[in-house]
């Protein structure tokens, strides 16, 4: 497993693949916050099906970061490895796309969908049936009730509850440590900075 | 040299009052990004003193109007943006492109209004009119004319920089403890900047740095006051500074109205500070009077127009958006301070030569403030 990152994502990612019996070697390419975007591909050689890559990039711009070295190495040819810590409870019918990434002791329970390109943080819950959409992260201790779903390019602050059935749309960031319920539509924004009733995209950031 | 505005000029209820009517109903107001309504019924709403007003999208292009309902005066938009018609949420009262009732559900059954009564009804317009890629409205009845509250020159600057201005846009708003004045005279005073914002955003300004710091830009001794011009033309103007931007390839994919280590500061009197970063991040900042040791900050990003796709818009407007909002909250926490040291004993505040706009800015707020 190779793993390309920066800072706490990319440690994160190694924890991961260091704690899984089947990962025989672990290697880190870490990147400066500012060569994330130029990152180029052909550093790495050529594209081979023995290495799995994970992109272990954190929750910047909303994780579009992550979601760019990720199509760069699609291009490329490379295959995207999938880490989900031992420690982790994940039910048999639980789904995960490619790309994912689930910390100790988090629970994904029955019926649950994780996206592609997703971290899941450290204690973190997904509820029966919940739903998280591809490239979000969901720091430490993040709740997500039964039935709820959770969009694509959404960051969930740490200790965060999102109340049962409660909905998320995409490219949103709820950052209040506390509980939330109903509805948050696409382009929401809840932050230390901008806290309720938050910041909102106008209406074409929210079609884009 | 002691300031022209007292204490009370910022704590009275009845000067607040009189800006209403002196200031906020005469001048022309900025109502905000006209891309951000460029999609059919798209509005915007907004609330200029105590009189709410829609911008709102029509057939005809965007028109302004009191956002109150000809029957019971429920808000025809809640939302602060969006995209509805006109159709009031109350009881339904459904409104034209001209503001005229179009239909009145159950008219028959429980109002009774002939067809000659339905015609007659409607909602009060309010004026407005575009400049580049800006929306002003002006709540009187007979508006005072354009060139009297802006110069040609600011004007033709205006337009070029806003045009720029797309519809990828974020908003937010808030509620700071002091009057509204303080928040414009803050945007105004750049000699802040090097003290307040010492962290964040003044070591990526250097010209500020050096001209506050270096003793060989002494200034002046200040003018008396009775040299200080009192043209509200002047009041309204356009300051561009170096700034270290950093380029991002996203850049490329939006129209820029300027290179992109340049900070531009568009003041537009009486409360608007509009921003341009690196030729293509918009911001305006709106302080908007509730009451008067209480302002409504009213924040809008924009990006430029798109010249192609740009899929993390979001992503880059609400970084922008969260770092602009650190800046902004080291001057709510000064401006908050200060407000609560006023009283009716404080002295007036003491101005030295650097202070020239601040005092152009008071005189003709005194000016403007006589009853007509």
């Amino acid at each position: 497993m190779l793993i390309v990152g920066d800072g706490v994502a990319a440690r994160m990612a190694e924890a991961i693949a260091r704690a899984r019996s089947d990962d025989d070697v672990v290697s880190v390419i870490e990147l400066a916050p500012q060569d994330i975007g130029g990152f180029d591909t052909s550093a790495l050689g050529p594209a081979t099906s023995e290495t799995a890559i994970f992109p272990a990039i954190g929750p910047s711009a909303l994780n579009f970061a992550r979601f760019d070295l990720w199509a760069k190495l699609k291009l490329a040819g490379f295959r995207i490895g999938t880490l989900i810590h031992p420690a982790a409870r994940c039910d048999a019918s639980a789904r995960f796309a490619e790309g994912v990434m689930v910390c100790a002791g988090a629970t994904v329970d029955a019926g649950a969908y994780v996206g592609k390109g997703t971290i899941i943080g450290s204690g973190s819950l997904i509820g029966i049936d919940a739903s998280v959409g591809a490239w979000c992260w969901l720091s430490t201790g993040v709740k997500i009730g039964p039935q709820a779903s959770v969009g694509s390019h959404v960051v969930l602050g740490s200790g965060m509850v999102l109340a049962d059935r409660a909905k998320v749309g995409d490219t949103c960031e709820i950052d209040t440590g506390t509980v939330c319920r109903g509805e948050y539509p696409t382009g929401t924004f809840i932050s230390p900075e901008f806290p309720l009733p938050g910041a909102h995209l106008m209406r074409a950031s929210r079609e884009a | 040299m002691r300031a022209l505005l007292k204490a009370v000029d910022y704590t009275s209820a009845d000067v607040l009052a009189a800006e209403q009517s002196r200031l906020f109903r005469r001048l022309w107001i900025v109502a905000g990004f006209r891309a951000t309504v460029d999609a059919p019924d798209a509005f915007l709403s907004h609330q200029i003193g105590d009189i709410p007003i829609l911008i709102q999208n029509t057939r005809a292009g965007p028109r302004a109007f009191v956002n109150q309902c000809a029957h019971r005066q429920g808000a025809i938009q809640l939302a602060d943006h969006g995209q509805r018609r006109m159709a009031c949420p109350y009881h339904g009262w459904v409104y034209g492109d001209d503001g005229r009732v179009k239909s009145v559900p159950g008219n028959e059954a429980n109002y009774g209004f002939c067809a000659s009564t339905i015609q007659s009804l409607g909602l009060k317009p309010v004026h407005l009119r575009q400049v580049g890629g800006i929306l002003f409205v002006n709540l009187a009845d007979d508006p005072l004319p354009f060139e009297e509250q802006f110069t040609s020159t600011f004007l033709e600057q205006l337009a070029e920089i806003s045009s720029k201005a797309g519809d990828d846009a974020i908003f937010a708003k808030f509620e700071s403890r002091y009057n509204w004045k303080l928040n414009f005279e803050n945007v105004v005073d750049w000699n802040h900047v090097p003290f307040v914002h010492a962290g964040s955003f003044a070591p990526l300004m250097p010209g500020v740095q050096r001209s506050v710091l270096d003793e060989r830009h002494a200034s002046p001794p200040p003018q008396p006051d009775e040299e200080i011009p009192d043209d509200l033309r002047e009041l309204s103007y356009v300051v561009r500074a170096p700034f270290e931007f950093q380029e991002w390839p996203w850049h490329d994919s939006v129209e820029r109205c300027g290179p992109t280590k340049e900070y531009t500061n568009v003041f537009i009197y009486p409360n608007v500070n509009y921003v341009v970063m690196a030729g293509v991040i918009h911001l305006i900042q709106q302080f908007c009077p509730v009451e008067p040791a209480c302002t409504r900050v009213r924040l809008t990003m924009a990006l430029g127009r798109r010249t192609r796709k740009l899929p993390a818009a979001a992503a880059i407007l609400w970084s922008q958006f969260k770092a602009e909002k650190r800046v902004i909250n080291e001057d709510v926490a000064v401006l908050e301070g200060l407000q609560r040291g006023l009283n009716d004993g404080s002295v007036r505040a003491f101005h030295g030569a650097y202070e020239h706009r601040l005092r152009r800015i008071a005189k003709t707020y005194r000016r403007l403030m006589v009853p007509r």
